[in-house]
């Protein structure tokens, strides 16, 4: 299959100002902002794209490492986190900044919007069309859009078929995975960049289609401000970045007029970029409610070679636990990460780093209930905290116990618990372990998924845009990403955003 | 060199080394090289993070080894003891920023590949990993 580059006009190699007319300016090219500017772009509005990031397209992906990958493409080196609030985690938050943005950095996992979670919408939050039956058709669109298909057994890691071997004697039910890929050989790197154009990311599918139909996508912009005339949004102004991470940031300026302003820049962004441009002040909630479904991860070793970086990144997982508010999935990480997390330093780590071809690996995520708060930061970025819910901490030890468990049954010798300085513990040794003692600071957490710091709803009070994106308070101004999310999902939300903004689009034209 | 740079190489010497002393310095070198072009690339946030972490290594782990600070004072065998006893501390968070990024950056190298038996000694290296 040919590898489709998207055309991109980078902002780094223009030189001087940029003032655009359009009819919609679109923030953001990632999994939400595509979809909308494709949608409009093929309504017949002249679309224009901004991404903050750089591109990176798949030809230079190729030739590079991993690491090369997290530097260039990742916001903040992958080094983003939301600080732990009143005996919580710190969390290490990944997200993309590129143009595709996280769509490259995830590993195509594709879940529906599940059943009660829509439940949830529909019924108490009263957001009428969001039910299983009217979001059909638009999961359908994107689902062809981006080829989601289930992931064969075939690919499965030896990693991840020594937990569900484990996990099938526990009673644990191992389902496959479904994900955006055609053509996926299994080299496990997909949140590195796919180094093939197997992975469906929306640089491949949406944003092409958008270009096609008449949009311009410029990468290397930041958006500082939406302008606002009269309460109505008339476009945005900007600065154009000299290179990646933003250092010696002004080059130039970029300003867009356009009678329809989308805001698509993710959940840590987006409330920043209203806040600074006075809108949706009066909800008060504008960057609160984030949830992010705080993840952990189990390592556990065999006596055989696990290699568990042959295969698919992401294969398989469990819902056993789904009423408790635990999902279970397998994923690999690159030994330099396998390695970091081995306790101590000299010796032991090396000795730990030795024990990386019998590492085996899965993550298990909390099905949160929120607690994350976005607030302007001393520079561009913001600070972001996170209060755990009481509720939400009992699981982590329900976390902990099961995947080992799961690794035991599948007979690894021992299981590596996601603790800082933790060395490696038998079944007998963990069960002595008082893993709900352990304190917060020294869990090693992480989220891929931050979500709904600009939540949709059907009151003004107590939501930042209505069921359609549109903001309460200033016309022609749209918010379509993750952030308009009203709970967590308890699942991988790439999909779920897709869904939400093919619907909120395809609002916008009719 | 910045002074973080040399804290970084202070602390890669006691993070990687093994029965044999710290990796060949030409390696670490290499390690340096990709940290500093790391760095450049990720931003500013990521500096902060990284200062921030060596200067709690630097300044934090050697009273926990009975020693006075900085850790560059120290001898190899008593830093790899100091760090050890902060990573078991609230305070071992920051080192884990710091021993991420360095262990990504160095396990890229195919000799510590390697060595660690990720890749056999005639492997040119997997594209998944290097």
């Amino acid at each position: 299959m040919p590898i489709v580059s998207t055309p991109v006009r980078e902002g780094r190699r223009h030189a001087g100002d940029l003032d655009i007319d359009a009819d919609a300016v679109v923030i953001g090219s990632g999994a939400s902002g595509a979809v909308v500017a494709a949608i409009l772009a093929e309504a017949g509005e002249r679309v224009v794209i901004l991404e903050e990031g750089p591109h990176v397209p798949v030809a230079e992906i190729q030739k590079m490492r991993p690491s090369q990958h997290l530097r260039r493409a990742w916001r903040d080196g992958g080094m983003t986190v939301a600080v732990g609030v009143g005996g919580s985690p710190t969390i290490n938050v990944t997200m993309g900044r590129a143009v595709g943005g996280s769509s490259i950095v995830t590993g195509g996992v594709c879940f529906r919007t599940p059943e009660h979670v829509l439940h949830e919408w529909s019924h108490r939050l009263e957001l009428a069309d969001y039910t299983s039956e009217r979001l059909a058709p638009y999961f359908d669109e994107v689902e062809r859009a981006i080829s989601v298909e289930e992931v064969p057994e075939s690919m499965r890691s030896l990693s991840t078929r020594r937990f569900a071997e484990g996990a099938q004697k526990i009673g644990l039910t191992i389902e496959p995975l479904r994900r955006n890929t055609r053509g996926c050989n299994g080299c496990g790197r997909c949140n590195f960049g796919c180094p093939h154009g197997a992975k469906l990311s929306v640089d491949m599918t949406y944003l092409p289609r958008a270009v096609a139909a008449g949009a311009t996508i410029f990468s290397d912009c930041l958006v500082d401000q939406i302008v606002v005339e009269s309460g109505r949004a008339v476009g945005v102004k900007g600065r154009i970045l000299e290179r990646d991470g933003g250092f010696l940031s002004r080059q130039g300026q970029i300003s867009v007029r356009a009678r329809r302003v989308v805001v698509a820049a993710g959940a840590y962004h987006t409330p920043l970029l209203l806040e600074r441009s006075g809108v949706g002040r009066r909800s008060g909630q504008v960057g609160r409610n984030m949830t992010l479904h705080p993840a952990f991860r189990m390592f556990a070793r065999f006596e055989e070679r696990i290699d568990g970086w042959k295969g698919a990144l992401q294969s398989a997982y469990t819902r056993t636990l789904e009423a408790e508010g635990i999902t279970m999935m397998g994923l690999f990480v690159p030994p330099g990460v396998l390695a970091a997390t081995m306790p101590g330093f000299g010796e032991e780590h090396s000795r730990g780093a030795k024990l990386i071809p019998h590492l085996a690996v899965f993550g298990g995520l909390i099905h949160d209930e929120g607690g994350g708060t976005v607030r302007r930061g001393p520079g561009r970025e913001p600070i972001v905290t996170y209060r755990m819910a009481a509720a939400d901490k009992a699981k982590i030890p329900r976390i902990i116990r099961t995947m080992a468990e799961a690794f035991f049954a599948a007979g690894a010798r021992e299981v590596f618990p996601p603790i800082l300085g933790q060395k490696g513990v038998t079944a007998d040794e963990l069960s002595a372990m008082d893993l709900e003692g352990v304190p917060a600071m020294r869990l090693e957490c992480s989220s891929q998924h931050p979500l709904g710091s600009a939540r949709m709803g059907v009151d003004p009070k107590s939501s930042v845009v209505d069921p359609d994106g549109k903001a309460w308070d200033v016309g022609g101004l749209y918010v379509v990403d993750g952030s308009v999310v009203p709970t967590s999902l308890g699942v991988n939300p790439q999909l779920t955003i897709m869904t939400i903004a093919t619907r909120m689009a395809r609002r916008m034209v009719s | 060199m910045a002074f973080w740079l040399r804290d970084a190489r202070v602390f890669a010497e006691a993070l990687f080394a093994d029965a044999g002393g710290p990796p060949p310095s030409n390696r670490i070198d290499w390690l340096m090289r990709e940290l500093e072009d790391f760095v450049e690339q990720a931003g500013p946030r990521v500096r902060a993070i990284l200062v921030g972490g060596l200067l709690v290594a630097s300044w934090a782990a050697p009273p926990l080894a009975g020693r006075a600070p900085p850790l560059s004072r120290l001898s190899l065998a008593d830093r790899v003891r100091a760090l050890d006893a902060l990573e078991h501390t609230p305070a071992g968070l920051p080192l884990l920023a710091v021993k991420a990024i360095l262990s990504i950056l160095y396990y890229e190298h195919p000799e510590a590949l390697r060595d660690a038996g990720v890749i056999g000694p005639s492997d040119e290296g997997l594209s998944c990993l290097s």
